[in-house]
């Protein structure tokens, strides 16, 4: 747990933790892009999780032989 | 702040660098940043860091590049990876090359904070000693 020496530090450091490190040039445009990478990133979650849900369904562990 | 370490700062933006460079000493830490990173792989030659926050899209040595000559020098170091470029493609080959993590552009310094945390414990956990096996 972090310590601060007075309220005013704490804001300070809350303040800090809020600032947004972008592409200085283009910020929309990269905001943008990370909307459209976080949409990717999403999808690609979904497609993968009914199939891993459904592949665990189908395909049940075959029993270990014991000879 | 987990402990102090040293950190390498490669952007071609110098406010990224600045940024970066002024909020990750006041953690403590030993930062040094680089907006060329030609200049950054000299640097690298002569030491090797704890952790490497590096852009990928930069001019003519890309971040990939110098992710493998940061690896290929110091396989302990974490190396994260920043852009403000980001496709899941791009994440996958930095995750698949050996990049700790994948960041994209824009995000909050707690963010950047948060991962050079989990870095720095991965660092810790591969530096410590294997424990002795159980019954040996």
């Amino acid at each position: 747990m972090t310590v601060f020496r007075s309220p005013m530090e704490k804001v300070l450091t809350e303040q800090e933790n809020e600032t947004v490190v972008t592409n200085p040039k283009e910020p929309f445009r990269t905001f943008l892009r990370k909307i459209a990478y976080r949409i990717a990133v999403l999808r690609d979650r979904l497609r993968r999780s009914p199939r891993q849900s459904t592949d665990d369904d189908a395909s049940p562990k075959p029993p270990r032989s014991r000879s | 702040m987990d402990r102090r370490c040293e950190i390498l700062i490669v952007d071609d933006e110098p406010i990224v660098g600045e940024r970066l460079l002024a909020s990750l000493r006041k953690d403590g830490h030993i930062v040094e940043a680089f907006t060329d990173p030609a200049e950054a792989l000299r640097r690298l030659e002569t030491k090797t860091f704890d952790i490497v926050v590096c852009d990928i899209r930069m001019g003519e040595i890309d971040g990939l590049e110098v992710m493998a000559r940061v690896l290929q020098a110091s396989p302990r170091t974490k190396v994260i990876m920043i852009t403000g470029y980001a496709t899941l493609e791009l994440a996958r080959e930095s995750l698949t090359k050996g990049a700790f993590d994948f960041i994209a552009k824009p995000f909050k310094l707690a963010e950047i904070r948060k991962t050079i945390a989990k870095a720095i414990a991965a660092v810790d956990a591969a530096d410590a000693p294997a424990a002795p096996a159980a019954g040996s």
